[in-house]
C-alpha cells in the first residue's frame, strides 16, 4: 500500500516533467531541434524588431534604390519604391508571424471552452452550438472570412476575428470529439460521483488529458493560419498599405517579377521556412507526446 | 509406424529488432502424421503462434526471418520453396483457422465470396463455376450454416457464426493439414463447444490433420492426440495426451500447468499458479529457460540448457532433473 | 435507402436557408449602403438614398431577407447583380463552369496520380520513395497557393514562356492554374493513400486471406483496398468542395474569369446579389457532395448500407 502510493508523483509534478522530457525529446532530433532553435530565434525577431532595424526605414520611399538587389548597404534589397527590404521582412515578421500565433491561440481557446462545454454538458446546448458549427462549415472557410472581412473593414483585429470565426467551428468539432472520448471514462463516472464541481472535473481531470493534443494541435494550425492571414493580405483583404506583411510583400512584387525576383523570392522563400518549421515542430511533437503514432 | 505428414525439425524463428535480433522460437523440433492431432500448449508469447504463422510462410516479411531448421510437409521442404510455390500449399493442402472471428473476416466481401476465393485459385478438380458454389453451399452445410446466408456480410453473423465461416473457409478445400491458432478464445464458453464439436467432428470425417494452438489444457484434452508444451520459444516437453495428462514424469512447468487447473474431486480453496512471469523472448535467461520459475532449481540449471533428458516411447522431456534417473530405464 | 436520401436532400434547404441569412447578415454589417458604394463618396445623400430606395435596400433587414428567399423559392430568382443590373444566376452560369472545370481536373489529376502510386508505396515498402514523399508533401504543405501560384508564372510564363500567365482562352491557360492546384493535393493523397492501405494490410483479414493462397496481387487490391477506399473517397470528394473554395485566391492571381474572382469582385463592390448568389451556390455544392458521399459509403460498405436501412424505416 504504502508503495504504491509512493510510486504515484503529485500531480504538478509530472507535467511540469512531461513539458521537460517533450523538450529533451525534441533537442534529441538535430531536425527538431533547429526548428526549435529557428521558431525561438523568430519570437526574438518579434520581440526585437525595432532594435534591430528601424521601421522607418521599411516604410521611407526612396527614388534613387527602386528594385535594389541586393547589397552591403540593403542586405535584402530594395523594393520598387526602394524601401529597404530587410526592414520590410523584420517587421513584416512582427505582423505575420505574430498576428499568426495570435489567431491560432484564439482559435485555440475558443475551440477547447467551446468544445468542453459541448462535451461535458451534452443536450440542447451541445446540439444547437454543434449545429451551428455544422452551417459555417458549409461556407468554405476562405470565403467566410473574406466576407467577414469585407464587412468589418480591414485592419489588424478584424482580420483576427474574420479568420478566427471561419476557423472556430472546425476545431470546436475536433475537441469536443476528442473531450467526449476522455469524459467517457470511469474516473471521470468516479469524480461525479464523488460530488467533484464540474469547473473542478474539467479543469483537473478533463484538460490535462487533452491538453497534449491541443498543443499540438495549435502547433500545426500556425502555419496554416499565417497563410490565411498572408493570403487575404494578398488580395488586399488583410494588412494594409504601407505596413509590411508577407503576403501583401508578394502580391507588390507580382508585377515586378521580371525585373526584380528577389521582391519574390525573399518572401516566398520566408514563409516556406517559417511554415515548414512550424509543421516539422508540429509532427516531432507528437512523436514525443505520443510515441505510438510515430512513423504515420 | 503412421505416416508422417508434417516434420519440423530445429525450427528457429527471429525477429529483427534494434540491437539484437529477438529470438521467438528456438530449435523446435515435432512431427504431425495422417489423421493425428497435435497440441501446442504454453502461456501466450511462448512463440506458439508464431509457429504456427510460419508453417504457413505467412510470417510478417519485413520484420521475421529463420535462421535455421526445416518444415517439411509430406516430403517437401517448405522453407526451400519460393513465394509462388508456397502459395500452392497455403489455403489449398494446409489452411488455418484464426483466433479472432471478428477481425479475421473482410468486412467488405461476402461470406459467400470468402469461402469460394481459395477453391477459385487453387481449383485442381477442376470444377465449374456452378460446382464450386455447390461446394460452397455442402462446406456451408457441413460447419452448420444455411447455404442461403452466403449472400450476407460478415456483420451480419453472430461471433460463433462467424468462427463457423472461419472453418468453412479452410475446409473448403479438402486440406490434408489444418493449423488452429486458439481457435475458440474469443468466444464465449458455450459457442467454444459448439465450434469444438464440429471441428473435431469435420475432422474425423475428412481425416485432416490438425495442429491445435491453445493455451487451454481442457481443449487439449478433449481433441488432441498428442501434445507439446512451449515455453518462452521452446518445446519443454512432448509426448501422448496419456503421457502428459497421467504419465509420472514430467517437466516442472508442465507440473505448474497442470497444477493450475482446478481439480473438481479435491476440495482445495486456491489454485497453485507458477509464480512469476515467463521472461520476454529480448530478455532470456541463462541457462534452463524456466529456472528463475523452478521449484526444482538446481546449480546446474542456472548455466547449462537442459537436452532432453527423459525419453520414453516418443515422450521427451527437456529437464536436468532426468540427466541421471530419466535415463532410458531399460 | 432511397428514403433516407430523399430525407438528406431535404435537409439541405434549412441549411441553405441559415446560409443565407448569414451572409447576408455579414453583408449588412458592411459600412455604407449599396446606394452609396455604387455611386461613390462624391454622390449627394439624396441620389444615394434615391439609388437605394430604387434598388429596395433602404428597407429593414428581415423584409429583404424573406422577399429574398421568396423570390429565390417562387421564381428562381436570386436578384440582380447592383453593379451590371444583370440577373446574378446567368452570371454565375456564366463564370462557374470556369471554377467548376479547373476544381474538378485537380481532383481527377491529383487522384490519378496520388492514388495508385501511394497504394503501390504501401504494398512495395520502400524507405526511399517513402522518405522522398514525405519530404515533398512537407514542403508543398508549407508553400501558400498564392506563392506557389507565382512561382509558377515566374518560371514558366516568365522566364520559360512556356504558357501564358494570365487570362482562360486557350488550354494552355489552364496548365499553370491546374498544376498549381495538383502537384500538392496529388502528393498529400500519395501519403494519404499509402497510410490507409498500410493500416488496412495490418489486419487479420489480409493474414487470413493470404493463408487461402491467393495470389499477392489479389490480397491488396482487393481484400486491403476495398476496405480503405472510404477514407480515400472522403479525401477525394472533400477536396473537391476544398478546391472550390482554394481556387478563390487562385483565380485572382491567374486573372481567371471564374467564380471566385466573380466573388471578390462582389465583395469588394459590396454587390449583395452576388456574393449571396455566389455563397449560396458553393454551399449547396458542398452539402451535395456530402450526400453523394454518404451514399458512396452505403455502396462501398455494407454496414453503413445496413444502418441506412434502419434509419429509412
Amino acid at each position: 500500500m504504502n508503495e504504491r502510493l509512493k510510486s504515484r508523483p503529485p500531480v504538478k509534478r509530472r507535467r511540469r516533467s512531461t513539458a521537460l522530457r517533450v523538450l529533451k525529446e525534441l533537442m534529441k532530433n538535430p531536425l527538431s531541434a533547429v526548428c526549435l532553435l529557428f521558431v525561438v530565434f523568430l519570437v526574438l525577431v518579434i520581440i526585437f524588431a525595432d532594435k534591430i532595424v528601424p521601421y522607418e526605414l521599411g516604410i521611407k520611399m526612396n527614388g534613387s534604390a527602386r528594385l535594389l538587389e541586393p547589397c552591403a548597404e540593403h542586405i535584402f534589397g530594395c523594393d520598387n519604391l526602394g524601401r529597404d527590404m530587410f526592414s520590410r521582412m523584420v517587421h513584416g515578421t512582427r505582423n505575420s508571424l505574430s498576428m499568426g500565433i495570435g489567431v491560432t491561440a484564439v482559435v485555440m481557446v475558443a475551440g477547447t471552452v467551446l468544445g468542453a462545454i459541448c462535451a461535458y454538458y451534452g443536450g440542447v446546448l451541445d446540439m444547437v452550438i454543434m449545429r451551428i458549427c455544422d452551417l459555417f462549415l458549409c461556407i468554405p472557410g476562405i470565403l467566410m472570412a473574406l466576407a467577414l472581412v469585407a464587412a468589418l473593414g480591414p485592419g489588424r483585429k478584424n482580420l483576427l476575428i474574420a479568420i478566427g470565426i471561419s476557423s472556430i467551428p472546425g476545431v470546436t468539432r475536433q475537441f469536443r470529439a476528442l473531450m467526449l472520448n476522455v469524459i467517457s471514462n470511469d474516473y471521470i463516472t468516479a469524480a461525479r460521483a464523488a460530488g467533484a464541481r464540474d469547473g473542478y472535473i474539467i479543469i483537473r481531470h478533463v484538460l490535462p488529458n487533452v491538453m497534449a493534443y491541443i498543443v499540438l494541435t495549435a502547433t500545426s494550425s500556425i502555419s496554416g493560419m499565417i497563410m490565411q492571414i498572408s493570403g487575404l493580405s494578398y488580395i488586399g483583404m488583410g494588412i494594409q498599405h504601407p505596413e509590411p506583411e508577407w503576403g501583401a510583400m508578394l502580391s507588390d512584387a507580382r508585377t515586378f517579377m521580371a525585373d526584380g525576383p528577389h521582391l519574390m523570392i525573399i518572401p516566398a522563400v520566408t514563409i516556406l521556412l517559417v511554415s515548414l518549421a512550424f509543421n516539422l515542430l508540429g509532427d516531432a511533437l507528437r512523436d514525443a507526446l505520443d510515441p505510438r503514432l510515430k512513423g504515420e | 509406424m503412421k505416416q508422417e505428414l508434417l516434420k519440423v525439425t530445429d525450427l528457429h524463428i527471429s525477429f529483427k529488432a534494434k540491437g539484437e535480433p529477438v529470438r521467438a522460437v528456438t530449435g523446435v523440433t515435432f512431427s504431425v502424421s495422417k489423421g493425428e492431432t497435435l497440441g501446442i500448449v504454453g502461456e501466450s508469447g511462448a512463440g506458439k503462434s508464431v509457429l504456427g504463422l510460419s508453417l504457413m510462410g505467412l510470417l510478417p516479411e519485413n520484420t521475421a526471418y529463420i535462421p535455421g531448421g526445416s518444415i517439411e510437409f509430406d516430403g517437401t521442404d517448405l522453407l526451400k520453396l519460393n513465394k509462388k510455390q508456397i502459395r500452392a500449399f497455403r489455403g489449398d493442402r494446409i489452411s488455418m483457422i484464426f483466433q479472432d472471428p471478428m477481425t479475421s473476416l473482410n468486412p467488405v466481401m461476402t461470406v459467400g465470396d470468402q469461402i469460394i476465393e481459395a477453391l477459385r485459385y487453387h481449383n485442381k478438380e477442376h470444377l465449374s463455376k456452378r460446382e464450386m458454389e455447390q461446394r460452397v453451399d455442402e462446406v456451408m452445410e457441413l460447419v452448420g450454416i444455411p447455404a442461403h446466408r452466403k449472400k450476407e456480410y460478415p456483420h451480419q453473423f453472430s461471433g460463433g457464426m462467424r468462427q463457423r465461416v472461419v472453418i468453412a473457409i479452410a475446409l473448403v478445400c479438402n486440406p490434408e493439414l489444418l493449423i488452429a491458432d486458439e481457435p475458440t478464445t474469443a468466444l464465449d464458453v458455450t459457442i467454444q463447444a459448439q465450434v469444438l464439436a464440429i471441428i473435431r467432428q469435420l475432422q474425423k470425417q475428412l481425416g485432416t490433420s490438425m495442429v491445435l494452438i491453445t493455451h487451454d489444457l481442457g481443449i487439449v484434452a478433449k481433441m488432441c492426440d498428442r501434445v507439446a508444451i512451449m515455453y518462452a520459444g521452446e518445446m519443454v516437453e512432448q509426448g501422448t495426451i496419456e503421457d502428459i495428462l497421467t504419465g509420472d514424469f514430467h517437466h516442472p512447468y508442465t507440473l505448474g500447468l497442470l497444477g493450475s487447473i482446478p481439480n473438481l474431486e479435491e476440495d482445495t480453496d486456491r489454485l497453485k499458479p507458477i509464480p512469476g512471469l515467463m521472461p520476454p523472448p529480448n530478455a532470456l535467461p541463462e541457462g534452463c529457460r524456466f529456472h528463475p520459475r523452478c521449484a526444482h532449481c538446481m546449480e546446474i540449471c542456472k548455466h547449462k540448457a537442459p537436452e532432453q533428458h527423459y525419453e520414453h516411447d516418443g515422450h521427451y522431456v527437456a529437464c536436468h532433473l532426468f540427466a541421471k534417473e530419466g535415463q532410458r530405464d531399460e | 435507402m432511397l428514403k433516407y436520401i430523399i430525407r438528406r436532400t431535404l435537409l439541405i434547404i434549412p441549411i441553405l436557408l441559415a446560409v443565407i441569412f448569414i451572409v447576408s447578415f455579414i453583408m449588412e454589417l458592411t459600412p455604407g449602403t449599396p446606394g452609396r458604394v455604387l455611386l461613390g463618396p462624391v454622390a449627394t445623400q439624396e441620389q444615394v438614398d434615391l439609388l437605394d430606395q430604387k434598388l429596395g435596400t433602404d428597407r429593414p433587414f428581415l423584409e429583404r431577407y424573406f422577399d429574398y428567399i421568396k423570390n429565390i423559392l417562387l421564381h428562381f430568382d436570386f436578384g440582380n447583380s447592383y453593379r451590371t443590373n444583370k440577373p446574378v444566376v446567368k452570371e454565375l452560369l456564366v463564370r462557374f463552369p470556369y471554377t467548376l472545370k479547373l476544381a474538378f481536373a485537380a481532383v481527377l489529376g491529383s487522384s490519378l496520380l496520388g492514388i495508385p502510386i501511394g497504394v503501390l508505396m504501401a504494398a512495395k515498402r520502400n524507405m526511399l520513395i517513402d522518405r522522398s514523399v514525405n519530404i515533398l508533401a512537407m514542403v508543398f504543405a508549407a508553400i501558400p497557393s498564392f506563392a506557389m501560384a507565382l512561382g509558377m508564372i515566374y518560371i514558366f510564363a516568365v522566364k520559360l514562356e512556356w504558357f501564358p500567365p494570365y487570362g482562360a482562352k486557350t488550354w494552355k491557360h489552364y496548365i499553370l492554374p491546374m498544376a498549381t492546384l495538383i502537384l500538392p493535393a496529388s502528393v498529400g493523397r500519395m501519403r494519404l493513400a499509402r497510410t490507409t492501405m498500410l493500416e488496412a494490410i495490418r489486419q487479420e483479414y489480409i493474414t487470413m486471406a493470404r493463408s487461402k493462397g491467393i495470389p499477392e496481387n489479389r490480397v491488396i487490391f482487393v481484400h486491403a483496398l476495398k476496405n480503405s477506399l472510404i477514407p480515400l473517397i472522403t479525401s477525394i470528394l472533400t477536396s473537391f468542395s476544398g478546391m472550390l473554395g482554394g481556387t478563390i485566391i487562385l483565380e485572382n492571381i491567374f486573372g481567371f474569369p471564374g467564380l471566385g474572382a466573380y466573388i471578390i469582385n462582389g465583395i469588394n463592390t459590396k454587390d449583395a446579389p452576388t456574393v449571396l448568389a455566389s455563397t449560396t451556390f458553393l454551399a449547396a455544392v458542398f452539402c451535395l457532395t456530402s450526400l453523394v458521399l454518404d451514399i458512396i459509403y452505403a455502396l462501398v460498405d455494407p454496414r453503413v448500407r445496413e444502418r441506412y436501412k434502419t434509419v429509412g424505416k
